[in-house]
């Protein structure tokens, strides 16, 4: 009898066998001993995986971006644009234009060094610095194509994800010097952050009153990837001590042993609200964070801290997918009284996607694989325009990801950073001819 | 292994909670030794709420009793405790047109005209069709039989037999069809079936399968709509959206007809919606099956947790892994036998028994207004048997399909 016909014998023919182990955690189940080495995933070999990561990354999304979006004349991004590139209009955001250097400086300097990505980032970088604020002020939110402020200051999110770019532009040799600017906008953002004055009002909370200075998880969250990235190229006792807090904070109070899921919202003193602020959890940015101190765990070499949060991301994946329709909701309003926000947005599949392959290229760990498998073919299934005639992936849709004829925005951060992130895993991975990455 | 333990740690567990813990409670407090039939409403520490009782628990205790004579321990007093309560409600068989009543005093005065649905007689159906076998009198599997048909008549073509009302989202539904409705005639005939060829019953048991997997089933969404229009067809309003824990209990019911017929594609099926059905309805932040999807599109729930719907995927999943080995129904087995030993048994609070209803996490509540003598009752003995016979076939999975 050949060996996989003994195989298929055994399972259905042996009722009751050993290795039925205590249920609850997927990684206990039987049959999710971690696998050794890893040579296929979605039903790819880890190459043909690769290239249809390069087609979406380099054939699919740069092309529409370099065409439609990107300014070539005045810099920055218009991402106010329709599916077939038509610009609704050619303004420009604070958030876009930090994320966007971040994504064509990580494309030059950790994926393609061609010298046009750099120059994109170049370009934005020059166009957003005229607008820096003084006195650790946030930058406007929106501008003309031409770069006149059309809004007040926003937000601290503006000023980080410019941060997180300028660190990552830092990395060209010819740029260095924009580490420090980095540096600096992520202690002035910190000094209002502490602040007890500090207002940040959390528009997609279900909770009407306003927490008097509070602390966010997705301040952590984006304040934990930026120093995380800053410490790759350089140690500093300021941004180490970020980045502990950071983690301290989401592992040690934001998380709620109560129901094992990570709170949106607590009080200035890290204490949780008494009202329903303590019933909500923001799946998409619990299951974002939790990568992000995966990867920050890899930078530590902190195999413990590494294993504790792909245990919580799971528990945070299964708690949030939808069983009827598939993929994950965003927004869990209320624990108790199940509550749930069923919109879908891409980038949170694309954050179980970043997750799953970390924890899969880390350890090996099965549960990885399958709902890595399980959310690839859901999100290839659902997301990608191609089936509609067009170029790129929907960004957000309903519960059923219905497709819409018209947008309203591309999306230049989450959509490539998980292409990037993620080809760059697969590189490892094929390089180690599929053996698990040592922590 | 299986639940965590041995087979035969299993097999000594499912014993000690029928024959220690449930038993001799329902003996002590619940059984009408002297009027017959059961006083199901009574707290945890045996006080009778009041001493009535109603024709459902009549006709499920029957078949408990019955079953458990017929197939556990053929101990004369089981089938004592059967005959007392089928001496009891058979008093008040109504007419060919009408219902049991709802409820009667202990000493069997009828507090009510009859009930308005089918659920009360079959209830009593399904209890003297065990009843037969168990007192070698053919007469009750006859009586059985014509009070099938007389359910399934009134079924297809009373007026305005259990119309759904209109609500503020949807019109009425006019004489519904329900999946609750076609799983107890099922589960009915299966049991007939077994003690009788039958050619009448086999296309009753035809027609429920085909409901069920046919038309209640929904593709759309992968689960099994409670309600459709009487013609079959889906409800397109709210009352198309609703989904409850009938729908998971159904699939073990298939799957047992399916045994009687040994038709394994049937028998997949039923466990993969079995399967699906689970997968939805458990509750991923505090564990065990939610009670109702009351909206599937909108995801509004029922959150409360009942112990019938824990047990029921306890009785499919054994099923599953009894007669396939399939690794998936060990899984979902083990995973809910955990949880439900953890949340419901009593003994934790110094009561025996399980609680039977609970909020979503399953908090205690000193009192209780009635003792459940079906699902615990009816999970305990199948699966008890069930493992009995896994025990005796050394693990191999059944040869049913082979």
């Amino acid at each position: 009898m050949k060996r996989r016909a003994f195989l298929e014998t055994s399972a259905a023919t042996v009722v009751v066998s050993a290795g039925l182990s205590t249920p609850g955690r997927e990684q206990e189940r039987s049959g999710d001993a971690p696998t050794a080495v890893c040579t296929e995933l979605a039903g790819r070999t880890l190459a043909e995986l690769r290239e249809q990561y390069r087609y979406d990354l380099f054939d699919d999304f740069l092309p529409f971006m370099d065409r439609h979006v990107v300014d070539h004349e005045y810099g920055g991004f218009m991402c106010e644009t329709d599916r077939d590139g038509t610009n609704l209009t050619t303004d420009k955001r604070a958030w876009y234009e930090g994320r966007g250097i971040w994504v064509y400086s990580f494309l030059y300097n950790k994926v393609e060094p061609d010298s046009r990505y750099l120059d994109i980032a170049r370009q934005s970088v020059e166009f957003i610095l005229r607008h820096r604020p003084e006195g650790g002020g946030y930058w406007p939110g929106a501008y003309t194509r031409e770069g006149k402020a059309l809004t007040a200051d926003t937000d601290i999110y503006s000023n980080l994800f410019i941060a997180e770019g300028l660190q990552e532009f830092s990395k060209s040799p010819e740029n260095v010097e924009y580490w420090d600017m980095a540096k600096s906008i992520l202690e002035g953002c910190m000094r209002r952050y502490d602040s007890p004055g500090y207002e940040y009002p959390v528009t997609y909370a279900p909770v009407a009153t306003p927490v008097q200075a509070p602390r966010v998880l997705g301040h952590w969250m984006v304040l934990l990837r930026l120093a995380t990235q800053m410490l790759e190229n350089r140690s500093d006792p300021y941004v180490e001590g970020i980045a502990a807090r950071c983690v301290d904070a989401v592992m040690n109070h934001h998380f709620n042993p109560d129901f094992g899921l990570i709170n949106e919202v607590l009080n200035h003193d890290l204490s949780r609200p008494g009202d329903d602020y303590a019933q909500f959890v923001y799946t998409g940015h619990a299951i974002e964070t939790l990568w992000m101190v995966m990867y920050e765990a890899v930078r530590l070499h902190d195999r413990q801290l590494f294993d504790t949060a792909s245990e919580r991301f799971l528990r945070h994946v299964e708690v949030a997918w939808d069983d009827v329709y598939g993929g994950a909701f965003r927004s869990l309003d209320h624990v108790d009284r199940n509550i749930w926000k069923v919109d879908k947005v891409l980038w949170l599949q694309e954050e179980i996607l970043i997750g799953t392959m970390s924890a899969l290229e880390h350890t090996g760990a099965e549960w990885a694989k399958r709902w890595f498998e399980k959310d690839y073919a859901y999100v290839r299934d659902k997301y990608s325009l191609a089936q509609y005639g067009y170029p790129l992936w929907i960004i957000s849709a309903d519960r059923k990801v219905t497709f819409e004829e018209h947008t309203r925005r591309v999306e230049n951060f989450h959509h490539p950073r998980h292409l990037m992130l993620n080809l760059l895993a697969l590189d490892r991975m094929i390089g180690r001819g599929g053996r698990i990455a040592d922590l | 292994m299986l639940g965590g333990r041995t087979i035969e740690e299993l097999r000594d567990r499912y014993r000690y909670d029928l024959f220690d813990d449930y038993l001799p409670f329902l003996d002590k407090y619940v059984i009408d030794h002297e009027y017959g039939g059961f006083m199901c409403t009574t707290d945890r520490d045996g006080t009778n709420i009041n001493t009535n009782k109603r024709t459902w628990y009549e006709g499920r205790g029957i078949w408990a009793y019955s079953y458990m004579y017929n197939h556990v321990d053929p101990a004369p007093k089981y089938l004592e405790v059967a005959r007392k309560s089928v001496e009891f409600i058979m008093k008040h068989k109504p007419p060919r047109d009408k219902f049991w009543p709802v409820g009667m005093t202990r000493e069997g005065k009828a507090l009510d005209d009859g009930d308005v649905n089918i659920y009360s007689d079959i209830f009593v159906a399904e209890g003297i069709q065990e009843y037969s076998k168990a007192s070698g009198e053919d007469k009750w599997w006859d009586e059985a039989r014509e009070i099938m048909f007389k359910c399934l008549d009134i079924y297809d073509n009373r007026p305005d037999y259990s119309n759904l009302s209109a609500t503020a989202n949807a019109p009425a539904v006019i004489r519904p069809r329900q999946v609750g409705h076609w799983f107890v005639l099922l589960r009915l005939g299966t049991q007939m079936l077994e003690k009788h060829d039958d050619p009448d019953i086999e296309s009753v048991v035809e027609r429920c399968i085909d409901a069920i997997i046919n038309y209640h089933y929904n593709p759309e969404f992968g689960l099994v709509n409670e309600y459709l229009n009487h013609d079959m067809s889906r409800i397109d309003s709210d009352y198309g959206q609703v989904a409850t824990g009938h729908g998971l209990e159904t699939m073990w019911i298939v799957m047992f007809e399916a045994l009687r017929r040994k038709d394994r594609t049937l028998f997949d099926r039923a466990g993969e919606i079995l399967k699906r059905s689970a997968e939805v309805f458990w509750d991923d932040v505090y564990g065990g099956f939610f009670a109702g999807l009351d909206h599937i599109d909108k995801n509004i729930w029922s959150i409360g947790k009942s112990l019938w719907l824990q047990e029921e995927v306890l009785i499919g999943t054994m099923c599953a892994v009894e007669h396939t080995g399939a690794q998936w129904a060990k899984d979902w087995y083990t995973k809910t036998y955990t949880y439900v030993l953890d949340k419901f048994p009593l003994k934790q609070y110094g009561y025996p028994i399980w609680i039977i209803y609970a909020d979503r996490k399953v908090t205690f509540e000193e009192h209780t207004d009635r003792v459940c003598n079906y699902h615990h009752h009816r999970h305990l003995m199948l699966n008890l048997l069930a493992i009995e016979r896994m025990i005796g076939r050394k693990g191999n999975v059944s040869d049913v399909f082979f």
